[in-house]
């Protein structure tokens, strides 16, 4: 003689629950009615506005990994920026680059695939791009926006100077690259001054690691224009010797930096442009 | 009433003076004149090149930066760059700098546009400190810079701009930039890369003189008689040489010494080439410009040496 016994580890129907692989609402098929979306881009590194480049934008891909429920599936795009990238150590409404179309449908019923066009700001840096499914978000990819190829000056008859400016936190703590060609230029630049003056030149702001927008008030606005793609090189107008500073006459550096392919630009330092 | 009036000019003057002083854009450089001579040590085979230039009244700028090419021709000699130094110019204890050809291009063997032929180099001497100084530009020249003191004005002539080469002499081009100090230009330009250098570029003066190039690794007479040949009529278009009959007399007679090379009788070239040569001693200085002069003639005697080879 059997009688039913109290049932232990009961599952009953439930909503489905989209991406578990599990048959959630009994119904004999698994995660239907969900949006399985996957974002890629391509290429995930791009140049930032104003940087000398047009390739500042890329191609985002939002794809299905199972067909869309009959509804179809409204994906939003959006845009969050990484803090503290591109060399950037300050906070703020840091700008971010922008998506067209920012909201894509996939059909319904089918596997299917749509773009959008990502276009960077002027700031570096790296970005996530969401994609969101009915406030939720599904998948993300990311973007880098930088100049390539950005060199780190160091060493040689030179000081960097420029990144222990006054106000909260180091804004920019690294504020020395430039392009290959740019770097060398600077450290020849100042073994020439050296061997002239016996004394060192302090190299001020050239560009971040990743180029792009230098605001050197830490407010993502100028008052730098120029600095965006490691050409630029600003020169201390006082120089270190041993026996104290002396002044950097402009013609001394105007003629340096005409030696090395560049020329000079006005601005508060001594500024010399380096061709690309 | 005419004090208030008077008053009123003299703000009007202050303005303008002020403004004037403070944006200064020199106008363009132009007719400046770069003459070269060239020397040869027959001894040691080296060459020695010594420019002048002088800088018209009618220009406002002073010449700041004098430039020759001095980029190695495709399927050229390889010169020698024994013995050539570049007296860079004076540090501030007052010594002259003096780096090797081979020292001053390994500073910028990682950036250096183009090759170059081997040169040895100084500046005007005599200056206050910082004063000229010289070296080899990335972009494949020689390049001089004065300093305030030491600036070409308009009406002034200045020389002492030297080159040593075994190169033998060619027709190369020259750069001249006036001083431009970008301190004073109007707020448009600040920290604005392009239309400063746009400026730059607008004010450059090119012209041509006389520099020294290699010569083709493969020796042809008969080309480098026609090389010969060409530098004549430019040195002609060039007003090198400054009279229609000299040029067609010099013509006739390269163009025999050609004729015999391409016969095959040397011997007859040579006689030609020899009567040609004293032809450009004796219009030394009369039809012929130093540059023409010596164009004419160290390119001949080369001529004639690898013939008699």
């Amino acid at each position: 003689m059997y009688k039913w016994a109290i049932c232990q580890g009961e599952v009953l129907p439930i909503t489905e629950i989209c991406g578990d692989g599990k048959d959630n609402n009994c119904d004999g098929k698994t995660d239907e009615g969900c949006c399985n979306i996957t974002t890629s881009v391509s290429p995930t590194d791009v140049w930032p506005q104003k940087a000398g480049s047009d390739k500042t934008t890329s191609t985002i891909m939002v794809s299905l990994n199972k067909p869309a429920p009959p509804e179809g599936c409204n994906v939003k795009l959006t845009i969050e920026p990484i803090e503290q990238s591109g060399g950037h150590s300050h906070a703020g409404s840091r700008p971010k680059g922008t998506i067209t179309p920012a909201a894509l449908t996939l059909p319904g019923g089918i596997m299917s695939a749509q773009n959008a066009t990502y276009k960077s700001s002027e700031v570096s840096g790296e970005e996530k791009i969401i994609a969101n499914v009915n406030g939720e978000k599904k998948a993300e990819a990311k973007v880098t926006v930088k100049v390539p190829d950005l060199h780190q000056l160091s060493g040689g008859a030179l000081r960097l100077t420029g990144n222990e400016r006054p106000g909260p936190g180091d804004r920019h703590p690294a504020n020395h690259y430039g392009t290959y060609s740019t770097v060398v230029n600077a450290g020849s630049m100042a073994a020439d001054f050296y061997d002239k003056f016996n004394a060192t030149l302090g190299i001020n702001d050239m560009s971040l690691p990743g180029g792009g927008l230098f605001d050197i008030s830490g407010a993502w606005v100028p008052p730098h224009s120029s600095h965006r793609k490691g050409t630029s090189v600003d020169i201390d107008r006082n120089a270190q010797a041993q026996n104290g500073g002396v002044g950097v006459d402009r013609n001394s550096i105007d003629k340096i930096c005409k030696k090395y392919g560049g020329h000079l630009v006005r601005e508060s330092t001594i500024h010399c442009e380096f061709p690309q | 009433m005419r004090q208030k009036r008077l008053s009123f000019i003299f703000l009007i003057g202050i303005i303008l003076l002020a403004s004037s002083s403070f944006a200064q854009i020199p106008s363009p450089l132009k007719d400046i004149r770069v003459t070269g001579t060239v020397t040869l040590d027959n001894t040691t085979g080296l060459y020695t090149y010594s420019y002048s230039i002088f800088n018209p009244p009618a220009n406002d700028g002073k010449v700041f930066i004098f430039e020759i090419d001095i980029v190695k021709p495709l399927n050229s000699q390889e010169l020698s760059s024994n013995g050539l130094v570049i007296q860079s110019g004076m540090n501030i204890q007052g010594k002259i700098l003096i780096r090797s050809f081979e020292e001053e291009v390994a500073r910028i063997k990682k950036i250096l546009q183009k090759p170059v032929i081997p040169v040895g180099a100084r500046p005007p001497l005599g200056y206050p400190f910082p004063g000229w100084d010289v070296g080899i530009a990335v972009m494949g020249t020689v390049m001089w810079g004065g300093s305030e003191q030491s600036l070409v004005l308009p009406n002034q002539t200045l020389g002492g701009f030297v080159l040593t080469s075994f190169g033998l002499p060619g027709i190369r081009e020259a750069k001249l930039q006036p001083d431009l100090n970008v301190d004073t230009l109007p707020d448009e330009y600040y920290e604005n890369v392009e239309l400063t250098k746009q400026l730059g570029d607008s004010l450059i003066y090119r012209t041509k003189t006389i520099g020294p190039i290699a010569p083709p690794a493969d020796f042809k007479p008969v080309d480098l008689l026609n090389y010969i040949i060409d530098l004549k009529h430019q040195s002609f278009s060039l007003g090198w040489i400054d009279n229609a009959g000299v040029e067609n007399s010099l013509d006739a007679k390269l163009d025999n010494a050609k004729k015999k090379i391409e016969e095959g009788n040397i011997t007859a070239a040579k006689n030609i080439l020899d009567a040609f040569l004293n032809e450009v001693e004796s219009q030394n200085k009369k039809h012929l410009t130093s540059e023409a002069y010596a164009l004419m003639k160290y390119n001949v005697q080369y001529l004639l040496e690898q013939l008699s080879k």
